[in-house]
């Protein structure tokens, strides 16, 4: 004969136990991000700037994003389960697109992330996680305290998964985690800040120049937000928490929908799960498409740029599926091509007017050719790296090293030590600027 | 493979700590390095040519553009006022900086006595330079502290001591004249080439809002001058570039003067926005598109003090 009430008080104080370890670790793994992050912020200042005026300022960009996310998710919990999880994920989805529409932040252009109001600072990144967290059914006070873990809110991922890895040794993290922080920081600071030097050309309107930008610029994004991203899974796996890896060398693609699987990945989740899933069981998959790629259109920002960026890409994944059905994998292959710089020329200007004239594809001269050779040897370097870095993404994609698409590669001993060598040889002040390109939003 | 097992280890347990050690070793080497250039010394000279003028009518502020292009002395001449130029290279290389230089020179002279102060920054003409001027982290004389990024990359410093004949260290600049004006026979042009003089464009909201925040400073500092903010002379290899200027500026203009009224302590009627012809010949400057030679610092003197009496 089982004893009930010492059944159920055994189960609320074991529920209320792994509630409280799951708890500790979240505030663990937050606590760690705060302190990376100041740490960072010294030694990238240098020694002895840190003023007791950043203190402050510090310290409330990492709790304002805290105290949102436990005011939302405590609203929700008295809310009802419709509300929950059908009506709030949208909300908070569209939250970014709201504070963009009355220009309390900035469009995700790329060039020009800076934020503009402290109160809102990461809000892209925290409200379109917990959008994911309250569509899947898990919203809890552990989920408030990992969305709005400052390392992911300051460039993302978009905290979609998280899983302890503390069991596994300092040693062993090290040695898989380790080789991850060194290819992020050797994308973000070798190639990624030199060529913010080539932002200028975002002015020019011809088509050798606008077609060249946007190329670069594409490159630009890759080596800055995946090396980003990759910094950040490397430090969160040091400190023993596995985080969803943002990028899967999304140029090993043959066709855009393989790109896709590969290239922020965490917000493609939240996509599939608030716009795709829904929108398909009602409407089919080319609905589901254009639904999908409005939505992160929005999530950038609510300009027309985004909104032609939406529907041109929801179209090329369209068009990539027929030609797959049909077996046409060439054709399929060129229209990655066309789909990443044309998709990025609509991307990267949210200046309508400019917008349009670049659509014209007016020819004028090469001189964009003149610019590049005059620029900086590191911004020529950089640009050089990431050419090769795409390249054997793209060639080597079947061999082994690369088939997997998790940069096995660049985590070889020799080609860490080649990267980093570089990287130290090559580093300075001065040699770009450094941002985040999807952070501080 | 116990060969590569071996290799790996070294590499890892040798070869990336070496790499990291040989890197902090270059850090703390090139701090120990900095030079200023003698801007600490221009400085100094500033502030003590300052102290021996009876009194001073108008002062010339703002970068570099306005040290090698615009001269105190042809001003007296022209303007019958006694002028001093108190601009320093790189504008103190952070607004801050620049600013708490200008508090000094302030301290220095009747502030109540500045008839009109000529601010010329070509920071709006400049890709990015305001993120540049945000995100520096030395002092006025450009001296940066002990951080985890060098001045100069590794690299470069190998290349040009090892290919290029020697390392070239930072522009070693003239004190000034007694006007504050760069004394030109101490100044090597260098070889600047014709070609490849573009125009630039900066975010002209982050420009405006910039300019906006100076200007008030500016009148508080001097509250019976006139400001003038000047946009300076530049020279263009690309005739459609000229184009551009004129369109960055009406919008920059327009966005100056609105934000001019987000700001309660502005007074928009002691205000005056100048823009500079660009330089209608390369024989007009020196090491840089803006920064003018002899000749052209005549040029742009004369064409400042016209708009000057215009407005």
């Amino acid at each position: 004969m089982v004893n009930k009430p010492t059944e159920i008080k055994r189960t609320i104080l074991w529920v209320v136990g792994s509630m409280a370890k799951q708890m500790q670790e979240m505030v663990v793994f937050w606590i760690s991000g705060v302190a990376i992050l100041a740490a960072a912020q010294v030694m990238v200042n240098g020694l002895g700037v840190w003023e007791p005026g950043a203190l402050p300022g510090f310290a409330l960009k990492s709790a304002i994003p805290l105290a949102v996310c436990v005011a939302i998710v405590a609203l929700l919990a008295i809310a009802g389960e419709r509300e929950r999880t059908t009506i709030a994920p949208y909300i908070l989805f569209f939250a970014i697109s709201a504070t963009s529409i009355f220009g309390l932040t900035k469009t995700l252009t790329g060039s020009h992330a800076a934020s503009t109001n402290l109160l809102l600072y990461g809000l892209s990144f925290y409200t379109a996680s917990l959008a994911y967290i309250a569509r899947s059914r898990r919203l809890t006070p552990r989920a408030a305290v990992l969305a709005s873990n400052p390392l992911l809110v300051i460039t993302g991922p978009v905290a979609t998964q998280f899983r302890d890895i503390r069991y596994r040794g300092l040693r062993s993290r090290a040695d898989y985690y380790l080789p991850f922080v060194f290819l992020g920081l050797f994308l973000q600071q070798t190639i990624a800040t030199p060529l913010t030097k080539t932002f200028d050309l975002l002015k020019e309107t011809d088509i050798v120049s606008s077609l060249t930008f946007a190329a670069i610029f594409e490159l630009f994004v890759y080596a800055n937000f995946c090396g980003l991203s990759l910094i950040i899974f490397g430090l969160a796996g040091l400190m023993g928490f596995r985080i969803p890896l943002n990028f899967r060398q999304p140029f090993s693609s043959t066709n855009v929908i393989d790109f896709w699987r590969g290239w922020h990945t965490s917000l493609s989740v939240v996509l599939k799960s608030l716009f795709y899933a829904p929108t398909k069981k009602q409407f089919g998959t080319s609905a589901a498409l254009f639904t999908v790629y409005m939505g992160s259109a929005m999530w950038h920002g609510v300009t027309l740029n985004f909104a032609l960026w939406g529907l041109f890409h929801a179209l090329m994944f369209v068009i990539t599926l027929r030609l797959l059905k049909r077996g046409f994998k060439v054709p399929a292959f060129f229209v990655l091509g066309i789909a990443v710089v044309i998709g990025r020329m609509l991307f990267a200007d949210s200046d309508s007017g400019r917008l349009f004239e670049k659509l014209h594809f007016r020819f004028v001269d090469f001189s964009v050719v003149y610019k590049l050779t005059h620029m900086p040897w590191t911004t020529q370097l950089a640009l050089g790296l990431i050419v090769v870095f795409v390249a054997l993404e793209i060639l080597l994609q079947t061999k082994p090293y690369f088939s997997q698409r998790n940069y096995k590669f660049y985590r070889l001993p020799v080609v860490q030590f080649a990267m980093l060598a570089l990287m130290l040889a090559t580093i300075a002040n001065g040699v770009g600027m450094d941002y985040a390109v999807y952070g501080q939003r | 493979m116990p060969f590569m097992v071996s290799v790996n280890r070294f590499i890892w347990r040798f070869g990336i700590p070496a790499l990291l050690l040989a890197y902090v070793g270059y850090l703390v080497w090139g701090y120990t390095q900095q030079t200023d250039g003698g801007r600490t010394a221009i400085i100094h000279q500033h502030l003590s040519n300052l102290e021996a003028m009876d009194h001073v009518d108008g002062l010339v502020l703002g970068g570099s553009n306005a040290v090698f292009s615009l001269s105190a002395s042809q001003l007296d001449e022209l303007s019958g006022m006694t002028w001093y130029n108190a601009s320093l290279m790189n504008e103190g290389y952070t607004d801050p900086n620049y600013r708490r230089f200008v508090t000094r020179v302030a301290e220095t002279v009747d502030p109540d006595a500045i008839r009109l102060v000529v601010y010329s920054t070509v920071s709006p003409l400049r890709a990015h330079e305001f993120d540049r001027r945000k995100n520096f982290k030395g002092d006025v004389t450009g001296h940066i502290p002990l951080s985890i990024k060098p001045s100069r990359s590794a690299l470069d410093y190998f290349i040009q001591s090892a290919f290029q004949g020697g390392v070239s260290k930072s522009k070693d600049y003239p004190l000034p004249t007694r006007d504050g004006d760069i004394d030109f026979s101490h100044v090597d042009c260098g070889d600047l080439p014709a070609e490849g003089q573009f125009f630039e464009w900066e975010d002209v909201t982050l420009s405006a809002r910039t300019i906006a925040i100076q200007t008030a400073f500016l009148e508080s500092v001097f509250p019976k001058a006139k400001v003038v903010i000047v946009l300076p002379s530049e020279y263009y290899s690309r005739p459609e570039d000229l184009e551009n200027r004129r369109r960055l500026v009406d919008s920059l203009f327009d966005q100056v003067t609105h934000d001019f009224d987000g700001i309660a302590t502005i007074d928009a009627s002691r205000v005056s926005l100048v823009e500079q012809s660009p330089y209608p010949v390369f024989g007009y400057v020196c090491d840089s598109r803006h920064h003018a030679n002899q000749i052209g610092r005549a040029f742009r003197t004369q064409d400042l003090f016209a708009r000057l009496d215009a407005s």
